[in-house]
């Protein structure tokens, strides 16, 4: 039995060496207060027929980092920049009951990501939207308690269902891989030349995410003309092995760069195609570096 | 000392087997403790060994027939967000330690009571299974430990098989226990006869 009990207190030692060391250290990473991760989106906003305001066209995600044991969710928000602007937030997507699910969250070891769903609400009408920038917002949490923090960049603009309808290229089916490369296929409803590309964020992400149009460089297509049912590919791909720094790769993006189109009478269109959404999946030991990269330890 | 060892054996059974309706756990793991914890005071009365022997082992679980009954009302009342609080998640690793050291104890004491009744066999043979069943707890614990930490499948899977198997493996010990006991009460009384 001397044997057994060598083996019984070495064994009993390791655990509470590994127990307290453990416990050192989820308490040396514990955040002090939310982080929220940066995102930089082009947002559409619906205009309906009657010039109000199609809410759930406009709803778009926050997303932030807490400790997995937090209690507290945010119920409100307001944007400084436009104290005008009405939204509603919630922790649970708008439509289910908070009371039927749990919070939507993803728990990685101590720390859980958790998503804001942000929906402008109908009081005032869609032109407001148009061209509006939100970089900050002010977060109201269950405990009464409150943050200011910084977003990136939520960019909106506004279509209309007749926009919509005379676009000349028609959207038919997208793929999407777990690596973040994208394409989204669409027909050609009149012939039609690219005469121009414009985005608020394209130009930031160039280096790491090719952006293309049926597998060529989506710059190379300004000047060509698409033929009336020719069916055309946008993609946009991550460069491999592009060493992004941990802020970058923790930023969630969400673009759809506005292609001017003119067509054979000389008449200009533009449209909001590709969506090109990029963002690292999750682990406890990436969501660990981008804390210190915030240093938030 | 068989009818201990059979209770013993329920009593592991059901402080790792549980039944789920809803929210509420029928057969909570504080039964199975109490159980094992009725198991060990019958031995207790029916053994020539020390009765200090068994202060340790006893006190274990009856600490633990407390705790995880307080464990499981605090699950019950505020949800599970709370098990990932620093000094709340290493609460398992808690039990599992005190699971090892009662039962690690119990098999002490039973084999020293073959050493009192010179039954040579059960001695080796308890000795060894004691070590093993050591090594399995004490690696899924190990384990379990350092994914409460890093949360990761490469120690979480391996450490909830070992944590199986030190389970069944300490079931099939108490089952032997139970047959070799009869065995030797038998033989006792053929001798007394």
């Amino acid at each position: 039995m001397k044997v057994n009990n060598r083996l019984f207190l070495s064994i009993l030692g390791s655990i509470s060496t590994i127990a307290i060391i453990g416990f050192l250290f989820l308490s040396y990473i514990k955040l002090d207060e939310p982080l929220f991760f940066e995102q930089y989106y082009e947002q559409q906003v619906t205009v309906l027929s009657d010039g109000d305001l199609d809410s759930h066209g406009g709803e778009f995600e926050l997303k932030y980092l807490t400790n997995a044991f937090e209690d507290k969710t945010v119920i409100h928000v307001e944007f400084p920049e436009e104290p005008d602007l009405a939204f509603q937030a919630s922790e649970y997507p708008f439509g289910i009951s908070p009371n039927s699910t749990p919070t939507p969250e993803e728990t990685k070891g101590p720390y859980s990501v958790r998503t804001v769903y942000v929906q402008p609400l109908e009081l005032f009408g869609a032109e407001q939207f148009d061209q509006t920038t939100l970089t900050q917002v002010k977060l109201f949490f269950s405990d009464n308690s409150s943050m200011t923090v910084d977003i990136g960049e939520v960019n909106f603009y506004t279509v209309s269902p007749d926009q919509l309808d005379t676009e000349p290229l028609n959207f038919f089916s997208s793929t999407s891989t777990s690596e973040g490369d994208t394409s989204h296929f669409y027909e050609v409803k009149s012939e039609v030349t690219l005469t121009g590309i414009h985005s608020e964020h394209l130009d930031k992400y160039a280096d790491w995410i090719n952006f293309k149009i049926n597998d060529q460089p989506l710059e190379t297509w300004i000047g060509k003309t698409f033929q009336s049912g020719e069916t055309i590919s946008g993609s946009s791909e991550m460069v491999e092995n592009y060493n992004r720094d941990t802020l970058d790769r923790f930023t969630e993006i969400k673009i759809r760069p506005e292609l001017t189109l003119t067509d054979a009478e000389g008449q200009q269109h533009t449209s909001r195609t590709f969506e090109i959404e990029d963002r690292e999946a999750f682990t406890f030991f990436n969501l660990l570096e981008y804390v210190k990269a915030r240093g938030a330890l | 000392m068989s009818e201990a060892y059979k209770k013993l054996f329920w009593g592991v059974f059901f402080a790792n087997i549980h039944l789920h309706i809803g929210a509420i756990t029928l057969l909570p793991a504080f039964v199975g403790f109490l159980i094992a914890y009725s198991g060990l005071s019958d031995l207790d009365m029916k053994t020539e060994t020390a009765a200090k022997s068994f202060d340790l082992p006893q006190g274990t679980l009856l600490a633990l027939v407390i705790l995880t009954a307080i464990y499981s009302a605090f699950n019950l009342f505020t949800g599970s967000q709370y098990e990932t609080m620093p000094l709340v998640s290493f609460i398992p690793t808690v039990f599992s330690v005190m699971e090892l050291v009662a039962f690690h104890k119990i098999l002490e004491v039973s084999v020293t009571e073959f050493q009192a009744r010179d039954f040579t066999y059960g001695v080796e043979k308890y000795s060894r299974r004691d070590r093993v069943y050591i090594l399995l707890k004490g690696l899924s614990a190990l384990l379990l430990t350092l994914n409460l930490v890093f949360s990761s499948l490469v120690l979480f899977i391996p450490g909830t098989l070992l944590e199986v198997a030190a389970i069944i493996y300490l079931l099939v010990i108490f089952h032997s226990l139970k047959k070799d006991t009869e065995e030797m009460e038998i033989e006792y009384f053929r001798d007394i006869l």
